[in-house]
């Protein structure tokens, strides 16, 4: 008995410390700031920001491509994992649910952010055209939002029923959860209809989550331009999604590990794990980032060779750089090593790996749009080159830390490991106890 | 009576004191400017011939159409003598048409008229001379070995062909005519042409309407018009009412419509059916 | 009248003649100037009131207001939501562009930002300073929307606000545009704007009437902040008999548009040509064209050039499309 409740004590979402209260209230100060330049921008519009006629596209939609790619956890953990039963993914899966979830609420906000007239948002649906990449966007976000929630919730119904009755002396509390409990009571028939959905959702979570991406990278390669015509960017954008992905987990992992000191669940053999898989995929995107980038040097038409100028020697050589080695090379090599797959190094790793994921779609947004088929006359000076502007950076910050404002207040309320799987495993359910004890 | 009076000496002050100010500044220009009268005559068939007037002055861009001018125009009786016929005002391209009436006591050959500006407050008195001879132009399509022709045949007031002169075939487009054959062709002794058609001429609906032009200075702008439906119809060449990816919502490709809804279908289908299980759990 | 009623009458009356002539000129100027040649409302009883309108051919008359009726292309809602989508009937517009004419004197671009009010910085219409490679001859190039039969623009649009019609024209529905601007990424042309802010037009007439009478097919009319704006073909010109305003305003005769249903193109002085015969003879040829576009707009080599390039230099700006009062 002791040892089922002090589970549930470990694991159960506790209150936050001051450290957590100092943390939530600064992400709702970033996110209220970001609000606040949109107001301004839907106000002024968006000259506010320093996009032109040219880099039509800037960092709303870099943005907007890295929380799309991020939501690719979802699938990847949850599902896969889920599917080939391995046990030590256990006290992973539930966190990246809710990065997945977070990731794909804040890409449907993002692209929003975007827009010239986002009073006319209605447009979408009641006049939408099947012929355009954008509609199969809002489908598939909308569709992938959904299968994310339930991912997330399906799992989640036995350790609800246990939480309702772990806060019995909180009623109001106990309350909530009993009602997103819904009669859970662990019979036979409901862990049957429970099994066998999970099984569904995860399944259908990867054509989903793969169809997310392509039709992400779609948005791009369905035009002409130089930098965005590849043949090569569904599997690229599928691939980066994967890096990304694991990279974010990690990152959230370690965290939470530390505030909540879960270093009995999550082990350093899960670190060194995920590091493997960590650079397997980075070894898959590299693959499709030599195709993507040294290739086109083979036989490089005048346009291809200006482009890819821009990113190995010209203006944006630092951050092509910076994002490529950064990114890439250096997780590759310092993840081989068993020593490097520790946790303090992993985090740090993965890190690097968020951060220059941001910025490599970036790189693939803007470089793009300075290199049209006619040259760029006629337009003020400025025009010729783009950088964020304050409002764009107050935005995009707003919307970073609303993602992780709702992964915090999903971490204050939702088991980060799932319990009754954890119980389970270690042979601690209601039902042993009692046995037990009889 | 005396407030009236009083009133009325006012207004009129006033009014006094509001044209020197409004006047001044109705001539914006110092001095008034001088117009250039054009004057030509325009006869095509089915209307009524008129005398036409163009105006343009100099100004600081260079010519400018002289717009709302007043034009008045006098018949020539005798050399001393003027028949005042009517006042037309110019447009915004400074052109006007004066509808000449129905002659039928004029049996002289030559016309003479003249167009004055007088007594304008923007621009100055000009005038300007127009003589004319009256002469029929006809036109018409004739076939000969499979080969289509336009014939003309322009003949003076009194019937006899005129030789010599320089007529122009056009077929009429939607923003200008478009000259066939040579650019002009001159009438032979019979005061006729005759011009192939070489290429064929395309139109949507099969009806061409051709103009024979003179541009003389003795017979002013004569014009033969008429319709031959010996226009090339040319098939559609859009691709509004097809299924394609740039058409609307209502035209999408079938491949493309079938395939996506399926997916879509398939997919929400299972939604729905995760979500019936957790109705079910629910209720259970 | 009163005795009393001393000075007020007379002292207006004679005012009120001078406003109302004021009105009047000002009127029949305005009137001219939208070269409305009529208006109405249909089977209306007359309503006694009285408006001078100037008729075609230059005479000022006076008629009720309610056998006015409107002229299509301009004023309110001329063409019903299916005609704007469609277009007009039996034609399919094609514009030719003579480069070997072309000495950038930039009127095309002046009378197109002119008359479509346009206040932004980057113009529909822009004369392109062209070197392929420093070897190879400079040339002057105008570029508009190429109006394409396969536009990728079109293709992408998520709400059907820019369409293609029948007749050839793509047009964009600036009231159902979402600013997504997707369009403008697809276009290989460059050749869209976007309003970034509010556009500060100044128009002839009151902004609420320009509203009120918006028409996809006179764009710019008004433009709206947050929407893609580009160059319309005019067909608001069309309508009226007219040639598109950079056609009409060039004074070399550069541009050249017509009916390809009639295989006729005319240029700005007024003089017409076989449009396959010209292609022919000019080896005409189209930009871009292995993206398979299939653009509207076709291009006559610039051989055998009217003027020398530098002669365009004068005028070049690179950094400025459109002229703005200062």
């Amino acid at each position: 008995m002791a040892k089922y409740q002090n589970l549930i004590e470990e694991l159960a979402p506790r209150k936050f410390s001051r450290l957590g209260v100092v943390w939530t209230i600064a992400l709702i100060v970033i996110t209220m700031i970001g609000a606040a330049a949109y107001i301004d921008q839907v106000i002024k519009g968006q000259v506010v920001t320093n996009m032109r006629d040219y880099v039509l596209w800037g960092v709303y939609i870099s943005n907007f491509v890295f929380f799309v790619a991020i939501s690719f956890v979802g699938s990847l953990t949850a599902a896969v994992l889920r599917l080939t039963n391995s046990s030590w993914r256990t006290p992973l899966v539930r966190i990246a649910e809710i990065i997945a979830f977070a990731a794909i609420t804040m890409a449907g906000i993002t692209i929003i952010l975007d827009m010239g007239r986002p009073d006319r948002l209605y447009n979408l649906f009641i006049h939408a055209r099947l012929q355009s990449p954008i509609t199969w966007d809002v489908i598939i976000i909308t569709t992938y939002l959904v299968i994310s929630a339930l991912i997330l919730y399906i799992p989640l119904l036995p350790d609800l029923a246990l939480l309702k009755k772990h806060y019995q002396d909180k009623p109001k509390l106990s309350r909530i959860y009993a009602w997103f409990a819904i009669n859970w009571n662990g019979s036979p028939a409901q862990k049957a209809l429970q099994s066998k959905s999970i099984q569904m959702v995860a399944i259908l979570i990867i054509p989903v989550a793969l169809i997310l991406q392509t039709v992400d990278a779609w948005l791009f390669s369905t035009t002409y331009r130089i930098g965005w015509d590849s043949t090569n960017f569904g599997p690229y954008f599928i691939a980066g999604a994967f890096v990304v992905g694991i990279g974010g987990l990690i990152a959230v992992t370690y965290v939470l590990r530390k505030v909540y000191s879960l270093e009995n669940f999550i082990t350093d053999m899960h670190f060194d794990r995920l590091g493997k898989i960590l650079v397997f995929a980075c070894l898959i995107y590299l693959y499709f980032n030599i195709n993507e980038y040294l290739l086109p040097a083979f036989t490089a038409p005048k346009a291809e060779q200006a482009h890819l100028e821009e990113m190995f020697t010209g203006h944006y050589a630092p951050l092509f750089w910076f994002v490529t080695i950064g990114g890439l090379i250096v997780p590759i090599i310092v993840l081989l090593f068993k020593k490097g797959r520790k946790p303090v190094p992993m985090f740090i790793i993965a890190v690097l790996v968020v951060v220059t994921s941001w910025w490599k779609r970036y790189i693939i947004v803007v470089p793009a749009l300075l290199h049209p088929f006619l040259p760029i006359q006629g337009v003020p000076e400025s025009w010729h080159s783009y950088f964020p502007s304050l409002h764009e950076w107050a935005i995009v910050s707003g919307t970073l830390a609303m993602a992780l404002l709702i992964i915090t207040i999903l971490v204050r309320y939702v088991p980060i490991i799932p319990i009754q799987r954890t119980m389970e495993e270690q042979g601690l359910t209601e039902a042993n106890e009692n046995d037990k004890k009889s | 009576m005396k407030a009236n009076l009083k009133a009325r000496f006012a207004a009129l002050i006033l009014f006094g004191f509001c044209s020197l100010i409004f006047i001044p500044q109705v001539n914006a220009q110092d001095e008034k400017a001088k117009p250039r009268l054009s004057v030509e005559y325009h006869k095509t068939t089915g209307e009524p011939a008129s005398i036409f007037v163009k105006g343009k002055f100099k100004g600081e861009d260079g010519y400018e159409p002289t717009v709302n001018l007043d034009v008045n125009i006098y018949k020539v009786i005798t050399e001393d003598s003027l028949a005042f016929l009517g006042t037309v005002t110019t447009n915004a391209k400074g052109e006007a048409n004066y509808t000449l009436p129905e002659e039928q006591n004029d049996t002289a050959l030559e016309h003479y008229y003249v167009v004055k500006v007088e007594d304008n407050d923007k621009f100055k008195d000009a005038d300007s001379d127009l003589m004319f001879m009256d002469a029929s132009l006809t036109a018409e399509i004739i076939e000969e070995d499979s080969i289509k022709y336009v014939v003309a045949q322009l003949l003076d007031a009194d019937g006899n062909p005129i030789e010599g002169q320089s007529l122009k075939v056009k077929v009429r487009r939607l923003f200008a005519p478009l000259t066939i054959g040579e650019s002009s062709y001159d009438t032979d002794e019979d005061g006729s042409i005759m011009v192939e058609i070489e290429d064929p001429i395309p139109s949507k609906s099969g009806v061409l309407t051709f103009e024979v032009v003179l541009e003389s200075d003795d017979y002013g702008i004569v014009k033969a018009v008429f319709d031959a439906p010996i226009g090339v119809v040319i098939a559609d060449l859009d691709t509004f009412d097809k299924r394609t990816m740039w058409s609307p919502p209502g035209k999408t490709p079938l491949f493309l419509f079938v395939f996506a809804n399926i997916i879509i279908l398939g997919i929400w289908i299972v939604i729905v059916l995760l979500i019936r299980n957790i109705i079910k759990i629910k209720k259970s | 009248m009163k005795e009393d009623d001393k000075d007020l009458p007379q002292e207006n009356s004679s005012r009120r003649n001078f406003l109302r002539l004021g009105l009047l000129a000002g009127g029949a100027a305005a009137v001219t100037g939208l070269s409305m040649s009529a208006l109405a409302k249909e089977d209306d009883a007359p309503t006694g009131e009285k408006v001078k309108v100037l008729t075609t051919d230059g005479k000022l008359v006076e008629v009720d207001s309610a056998h006015l009726k409107e002229s299509p292309g301009c004023g309110k809602h001329a063409h019903s939501g299916k005609q704007i989508r469609e277009g007009i009937p039996n034609r399919k517009f094609a514009m030719v562009v003579d480069l070997s004419r072309c000495k950038n004197a930039l009127k095309c671009q002046d009378s197109c930002n002119k008359n479509h009010y346009i206040t932004g910085d980057n113009a529909w219409l822009k004369v392109y300073n062209m070197q392929e490679e420093k070897d190879t001859a400079p040339y002057w190039m105008p570029m508009m929307c190429q109006h394409c039969d396969e536009p990728a623009c079109v293709t992408v649009c998520p709400v059907d606000a820019t369409f293609k019609r029948k007749d050839g024209i793509v047009l964009i529905d600036n009231e159902r545009c979402i600013g997504c601007r997707f369009c403008m990424a697809a276009c290989p042309y460059g050749t869209r704007v976007f309003n970034w802010s509010e556009p500060k037009q100044e128009f002839e007439m009151a902004v609420e009437d320009v509203k009120a009478n918006y028409t996809p097919e006179h764009a710019g009319m008004p433009s709206q902040m947050g929407t893609v704006d580009k160059c319309d073909f005019c067909p608001h010109m069309i309508d009226m008999g007219e040639m598109p305003h950079c056609v009409s305003a060039c004074p070399n005769d550069v541009f050249l548009f017509g009916d390809i249903y009639e295989d006729t193109v005319t240029n700005g002085s007024g003089q017409s040509f076989r449009l396959s015969k010209l292609l022919e003879d000019k080896a005409g040829y189209r930009l871009l064209e292995e993206l398979g576009t299939k653009p509207s707009v076709y291009y006559l080599p610039p051989v055998n050039r009217t003027d020398a390039y530098e002669d365009g230099l004068e005028n070049y700006d690179e950094f400025k499309s459109v002229h703005k009062p200062e």
